[in-house]
């Protein structure tokens, strides 16, 4: 197959938030402790001034594909070494980066620093990444923090070259408030879907999204990740978020679809009982979902019985909601001949070609 | 609430009693060749619906007549109050609401309908036609 288009693909800093140091102002520098010359910024506290992570989770399979590590670089720090292991080892046509380092700063405690990083990233990714390879296309990052600065900053770089939708980073509010009203409303304006992934801090940091109790493993945190997803649909159907801005699209990487079929199911049901109080939903809920949620597959589910799946897709109307994804260079990656074996060619084209065309539309 | 029984499973014209023991606010229920008919008095309008719900059953007889929320913009609410159009009858089970005046579920997308009947008052008896 050609033209296969993969929509979670990570690039990632090799010396952490001191890569950003040249995207911006020496004030900031100083503020964050990057750089300044090493005789200070190894003495002070502030030069310890670390992207929010899952510390405490240990990933026993080291978080990384072992192969993509190329001599001293670190997985996916080199636009050149990146597209040659992904898109030629794997026959890829064209990636969408997420931004690897940022998916936490949502729990940044300053959403001055967490916006701060995400302009610095957005400029990082385009001259280090856009503009070194164009098969990458960019999500870009903003702050969840503050939405009157996650709008400027959709302003300013929603015309460069590549960029073809907004990474939303998780935070401790659910997607359907309204907080969130202006992100929406400056996605839809410019036509970029709304992309969410995991963020690396749930239950770690006090603003990140939580989850139900604190898992004890990391393997345990991992696979019930898809819980914050499940409430954010929640959360954006019941407000009728998708009747405010019925051209918005949103994307969730890397959460599992499985799941989509019982909470559409269920949402429909209890809405013929309990509509009174949400009576701003012209359709009904699963309508909603199917029209402006989109999943990247990875990673992909492995029925028991791989007759299931066929059942499964069909479930979750995966010939319009589902996009593929890698999530290159993490640990579960998916190779997308393989991932997505069993699935008719006719499916695993819409899938990997033809959804993500309409997802992304002329920005592709 | 009483229960009226008739032997003439295949008659057109049912009489439930007299319209003064079916004062507004009550509910009378006929049974017919093994069918419940509930007979509504919304504020003095009759309405007669089979009384089953569609969706598992329940006796719509022993549900709430009332309005509901219609549908308006996001975060803000319409009741249909009194409204003769928009008067429903909430399944005293799950809460789904059929309109009383075309038995149909008030839910988006929800074709699930109760079957009404003609209701009509004739020398101070309420009749039902089937």
């Amino acid at each position: 197959m050609t033209g296969i288009i993969d929509s979670d693909v990570h690039p990632n800093f090799q010396n952490g938030l001191r890569d950003l140091h040249d995207y911006m102002s020496d004030s900031w520098r100083k503020r964050l402790g990057i750089g300044g010359g090493a005789d200070w910024s190894g003495r002070f506290a502030a030069a310890s001034y670390v992207l929010p992570l899952d510390y405490l989770y240990i990933n026993t399979a080291g978080a990384y594909r072992d192969d993509a590590v190329d001599g001293e670089r670190a997985p996916a720090t080199d636009a050149a070494f990146t597209a040659a292991q992904l898109f030629d080892g794997h026959g890829i046509d064209a990636g969408v980066l997420i931004a690897g380092h940022l998916f936490g700063i949502g729990a940044f405690p300053d959403p001055e620093v967490a916006a701060t990083v995400a302009s610095a990233y957005n400029e990082w990714m385009c001259e280090r990444w856009l503009q070194v390879d164009r098969r990458f296309r960019g999500a870009l990052v903003v702050a969840p923090q503050d939405p009157e600065a996650a709008v400027k900053e959709i302003e300013r770089m929603q015309g460069r070259d590549g960029i073809v939708a907004v990474f939303l980073p998780l935070h401790d509010l659910l997607h359907g408030e309204r907080h969130y009203r202006p992100v929406f409303a400056a996605a839809q304006r410019y036509a970029l879907p709304v992309v969410v992934h995991p963020s690396g801090t749930e239950n770690v940091f006090a603003r990140a999204p939580r989850m139900a109790g604190t898992p004890t493993y990391y393997v345990e945190w991992h696979t019930a990740l898809s819980q914050i997803h499940q409430s954010n649909v929640l959360s954006l159907v019941c407000h009728g978020v998708f009747e405010r801005f019925p051209e918005l699209r949103y994307v969730i990487a890397e959460g599992g679809f499985a799941w989509a079929a019982e909470l559409m199911w269920k949402l429909d049901r209890d809405v013929k009982g309990l509509g009174d109080e949400i009576p701003w939903l012209r359709r009904r809920p699963s309508d909603y979902i199917r029209d402006h949620v989109r999943f990247t597959t990875q990673p992909m589910v492995e029925p028991h019985d791989r007759a299931h799946l066929q059942t499964l897709l069909e479930m979750v109307y995966a010939e319009e909601t589902l996009v593929f994804s890698s999530d290159y260079p993490h640990w579960d990656f998916d190779e997308p001949t393989r991932a997505l074996a069993g699935i008719s060619p006719e499916l695993r084209r819409k899938i990997c070609v033809d959804n993500p065309k309409a997802l992304y539309g002329d920005r592709l | 609430m009483a229960t009226v029984s008739e032997p003439a499973a295949e008659a057109r014209r049912l009489v439930v009693g007299p319209l003064a023991e079916l004062p507004p606010g009550s509910v009378r229920v006929v049974e017919s060749g093994g069918r419940e008919i509930a007979v509504f008095n919304d504020d003095g309008r009759l309405h007669a619906l089979r009384n089953v719900c569609p969706h598992h059953g329940a006796p719509l007889c022993r549900g709430r007549v009332a309005g509901f929320m219609r549908t308006a913009a996001p975060y803000e609410y319409d009741y249909s109050g009194d409204d003769p159009a928009d008067r429903v009858v909430l399944c005293p089970w799950h809460g789904y609401k059929f309109r009383l005046s075309d038995g149909r579920c008030t839910a988006v997308g929800e074709r699930l309908a109760v079957k009404t009947y003609r209701v009509a008052v004739e020398d101070g008896d309420v009749v039902v036609y089937l």
